[in-house]
């Protein structure tokens, strides 16, 4: 028993697990930078960050997913359980597709976000960034549901990008034509492709068994050769999902379980996601305190979009107001190749960023050959995302 | 259908007081009761004809002038002269010191020197335990509820404690979370006067007289009270039946509404206002307030449900320990018994066998391991011979509280308890003879009965542990320790919120307040 366990918990040996697609990925690398994700070891960078943009933009990107936290939720209950557990509403869900959801402490505070596959009412797979299984567990008290967790036995490839429908056509998935985005098709053999992504582009995700993986890489790789397939890692990723606005957990906001300090937390409306909360719902975790909070005007901060002059990116840059009051801080930042402009996203103390949006700063240091400039850029907040893609929308696809 | 303004659940006397309260305010109430008559765990049930048993509470120590007048007990037929009991230690070869009022002795087999350290240790407890006692009738602070003049009052309470002396001060902060073997031990020498002190610690949670903390215990039995008497325990005259009487009478006639025989099920929520009950048989009552004097645990668990629960205050709910360890033996004796020991008049006490601190860790022991003591820990009342009316002429009533039976016996009641109460009786046996033999009826009640029979999860005295973990802003849990929940409109009080168990009312009345706080 005790030894089963070590040899399980093997990593002890070795700090970082490696995924299914390891071997492959490490064929493509010339950099070398990698970063802990979940526990596996995981791509920065393959080979040339611009060019891994590139790839997403305007040919055929695969990044490996599969470090994701996955659980199945299976079961008589599971979609009143998700319910209680989730932020919107599950019943609204159709069968095969895919929601983009969250799910808060009894503060209503954020504890993650993460996607929601549906199977059908007692079948459902949660994605996510931390891991939850406790918190799955005893918010289950009550429902008859059974909860697994399959992050170690489901491994995923995101492919992304204007020829990704082109490849996985080419590979022998021609029912992918017909998906409209967020929705999903499960194959024979337990193999998951969603017309979902974080970059904002034409994309799909495929979840599948890890024993299928090496099998599947080649198909795709081997599809994918005259139409621009490229391994990314994530900052390429990185760039194309700040184009499109999307938000990264413990990135641009900090979950409920991770703040040490109290006004760290964030409940979906400080995060911009005030849209998903179904105030119409019997219950959900933390409804109570949102609904408190909304009554009182009790939210501290905003989150925003925001355009830099210039062409400095702003990365955790302070945001002043009339270049002296700090009232808010860059949580990501990048140049933006599609969109031609410095770009942000950004947590602001309120009312500033929602009421107050004009006289608003950044200051940016940049290092230059040893020699710090110091920039105060002014900003101006807009609407998310920066970059918007018709392909993103078009069904069945363009460049099959 | 009816609608009411408040509608309280369980017609225990906690259930009972805020009734009264909150109708004498004005307020049309409604009371529900699962059983047939009221008094929860206070009820008393005839064990066999004419014999009026206290089923559970056979004392009371925790009933204080405010509560007797803001209830009108005395009017409804609380007499005012009842009998207060002295207690004596016994142990099996007949050796026995008695105290009365506050632990006050002028026992021949009592030392001086342990006179004057008990004197002492007793008048520091109650300094101590006086302290504690001025937070009673407060509705406990938390997040949804401070103020400057509770700010003030935990003030004012340092500011007393430290006008008091450096020594005293000193010592409050040093014997707070001391085990009360500990404290015994410093200053007592007599076994079986420390083993009365240990067993009244101890008695009613699960913690042996070693367990850091327990002098709570004692410190809670001190802050006792009977009508402004500090420190008795009284036997009310008409025994405790008369009590809950008044209690209910007193309801009647502010004109509460009682239904006994109906068991509620479940709330009925609008969005997340509770608006009414549902009970088994699928009636329903309709009420703006609703009131829940039964165990948090249901409450929370079963009448709201886990559904709809959030996640984190459900597993504050989960985490607590609710699990009685407390057994009664009630007995009909056709002859009133006798002892070789003790001088007729003694058996008007109450008679503790708790012979030594030892004696009660070692049966305190098994306990934690779900097994039973060998030897356990009693107190015996004869509430017949104290008031002749409980029973038939020349018979008697014993009702016995048995320290150490776990809720969870690992070889389950069933199995065990009739050897159970025959070690009981064998040992009781040895200081009243032939008490085996008048035997006419018995009833015995472990905790899982107990939790059967009053509807009380686990069977606890207290609803949940009453330990320092668990007390006033954490009782039951911080966040609904000012009787609110997280349901608009509905209340909780009973034994699992601030104070706690004992028959005091005080949990009731604080509950009434606050609803009148809150809905004015």
């Amino acid at each position: 028993m005790k030894k089963d366990f070590l040899e399980k918990r093997s990593n002890y040996k070795q700090p970082l697990k490696v995924t299914p697609f390891y071997e492959k990925f490490l064929g493509e690398m010339t950099e070398g930078y990698w970063y802990d994700w979940s526990g596996y070891k995981a791509a920065s960078i393959i080979q040339d960050q611009e060019l891994e943009y590139f790839a997403i933009r305007s040919t055929c990107s695969v990044f490996d997913i599969s470090p994701l936290i996955k659980y199945r939720i299976t079961g008589k209950d599971t979609e009143n359980f998700l319910n209680k557990l989730t932020v919107r509403n599950v019943s609204l869900q159709k069968v095969n597709t895919v929601q983009y959801t969250l799910w808060c402490d009894d503060s209503g505070n954020v504890l993650d976000d993460g996607t929601l596959f549906k199977f059908n009412a007692q079948d459902y797979r949660l994605c996510c960034q931390e891991r939850h299984f406790p918190w799955l567990v005893d918010t289950s008290s009550g429902f008859d549901v059974k909860i697994v967790e399959e992050s170690d036995i489901i491994s995923g490839l995101s492919i992304q990008g204007p020829t990704s429908a082109a490849v996985l056509i080419k590979a022998g998935y021609k029912f992918i034509e017909k998906l409209k985005p967020f929705e999903m098709v499960q194959t024979d053999n337990q193999v998951l492709i969603s017309r979902t992504g974080f970059t904002g582009d034409l994309g799909y995700e495929i979840f599948l068994p890890n024993n299928l993986s090496h099998s599947i890489w080649d198909q795709i790789w081997e599809s994918g050769k005259n139409l621009g397939i490229k391994a990314i890692g994530f900052n390429a990723l990185n760039i194309a999902r700040i184009e499109t606005g999307f938000i990264v957990a413990n990135s641009d906001f900090i979950t409920s379980e991770h703040a040490i300090r109290n006004n760290r937390t964030r409940n979906p409306d400080e995060i911009g996601m005030s849209w998903m909360v179904d105030m119409n719902k019997p219950f959900f975790n933390g409804k109570n305190a949102i609904a408190d909070i909304r009554k009182n005007n009790k939210n501290r901060f905003v989150f925003a979009a925001l355009e830099v002059d210039g062409k400095e990116p702003a990365d955790g840059a302070i945001i002043y107001f009339n270049k002296k009051e700090e009232v808010g801080i860059v949580t990501a930042a990048t140049w933006s190749p599609t969109a031609k402009k410095s770009i942000a996203l950004a947590s602001f103390k309120l009312p500033y960023g929602h009421k107050i949006q004009s006289n608003l700063w950044v200051e940016i240091y940049v290092l230059r050959e040893l020699e710090y400039y110091k920039m105060m850029k002014k900003v101006t907040v807009v609407k998310a995302p920066f970059v918007k893609l018709k392909r993103r929308n078009i069904t069945p696809p363009e460049n099959r | 259908m009816k609608s009411y303004d408040v509608l309280v659940i369980g017609a225990g006397h906690n259930g009972m007081a805020a009734s009264i309260k909150l109708a004498n305010s004005g307020r049309k109430v409604l009371l529900l009761e699962n059983s047939s008559q009221p008094g929860g765990m206070a009820s008393s049930k005839d064990i066999c004809d004419g014999f009026k048993s206290p089923t559970l509470a056979h004392l009371i120590n925790h009933l204080s002038s405010r509560s007797i007048n803001e209830l009108n007990l005395t009017k409804f037929g609380l007499e005012t002269n009842n009998f207060i009991i002295p207690s004596i230690s016994i142990n099996s070869s007949g050796e026995h010191i008695s105290v009365f009022n506050n632990y006050k002795s002028n026992s021949e087999n009592l030392s001086s020197k342990d006179k004057e350290n008990l004197e002492r240790l007793i008048k520091r407890l109650t300094f101590q335990s006086s302290l504690l006692k001025r937070f009673l009738f407060d509705a406990p602070v938390n997040n949804n509820n401070i103020t400057f003049s509770k700010k003030l009052k935990f003030l004012k309470t340092g500011l007393d404690l430290r006008l008091r002396g450096k020594e005293e001060f000193q010592e409050f902060f040093r014997m707070i979370l001391m085990c009360v073997a500990d404290v015994l031990e410093e200053e007592i020498d007599n076994d079986l006067l420390k083993g009365l002190l240990a067993f009244d610690g101890t008695l009613g949670i699960n913690l042996g007289p070693r367990s850091p903390t327990s002098l709570m215990g004692l410190l809670y039995k001190i802050s006792g009270e009977f009508n402004g008497q500090r420190g008795i325990q009284v036997l009310p005259k008409g025994g405790i039946k008369n009590l809950v009487d008044a209690f209910y009478k007193s309801a009647i006639s502010s004109g509460v509404e009682t239904i006994f025989n109906q068991e509620v099920e479940s709330l009925i929520l609008e969005d997340n206002k509770v608006v009414g009950v549902k009970t088994k048989n699928g009636q329903e009552y309709k009420a703006n307030i609703v009131l829940s004097s039964v165990s948090p645990i249901k409450t929370f668990l079963k009448f709201i449900g886990p559904k709809r629960l959030d996640t984190g205050v459900l597993r504050e709910l989960n985490s607590l320990r609710y699990k009685g360890n407390v057994s009664k033996l009630n007995l009909a004796l056709d002859k009133v018994p006798t002892s070789e020991f003790l001088k007729p008049e003694q058996l008007k006490s109450r008679i503790v066998y708790a012979p030594s601190i030892d004696h009660i860790e070692e049966n305190f022991n098994p306990s934690k391991y779900k097994e039973l003591p060998k030897d356990p820990n009693l107190e015996v009342l004869f509430p017949s011979i104290i008031d002749e009316t409980l029973s038939p002429k020349g018979s008697a009533i014993a009702s016995i509280i048995v320290q150490n039976t776990p809720y969870d016996l690992k070889n389950g009641w069933e199995k065990s308890r009739e050897q159970f109460c025959e070690n009981i009786l064998s040992k009781l046996e040895l200081i009243f003879p032939n008490l085996k033999k008048s035997i006419i009826s018995t009833q015995f009640l472990s905790p899982s009965d107990i939790e059967d029979q009053f509807n009380v999860p686990g069977g606890h005295w207290h609803h949940s542990e009453l330990q320092i973990d668990r007390m006033y802003s954490l009782r039951p849990i911080f966040k609904f320790s000012n009787y609110n929940t997280p349901i608009e409109n509905l209340y909780i009080c009973g034994a699992g919120t601030h104070p706690g168990g004992g028959i005091s009312g005080i949990s009731g009345i604080n509950s009434a307040n606050q609803i009148l706080l809150n809905h004015q």
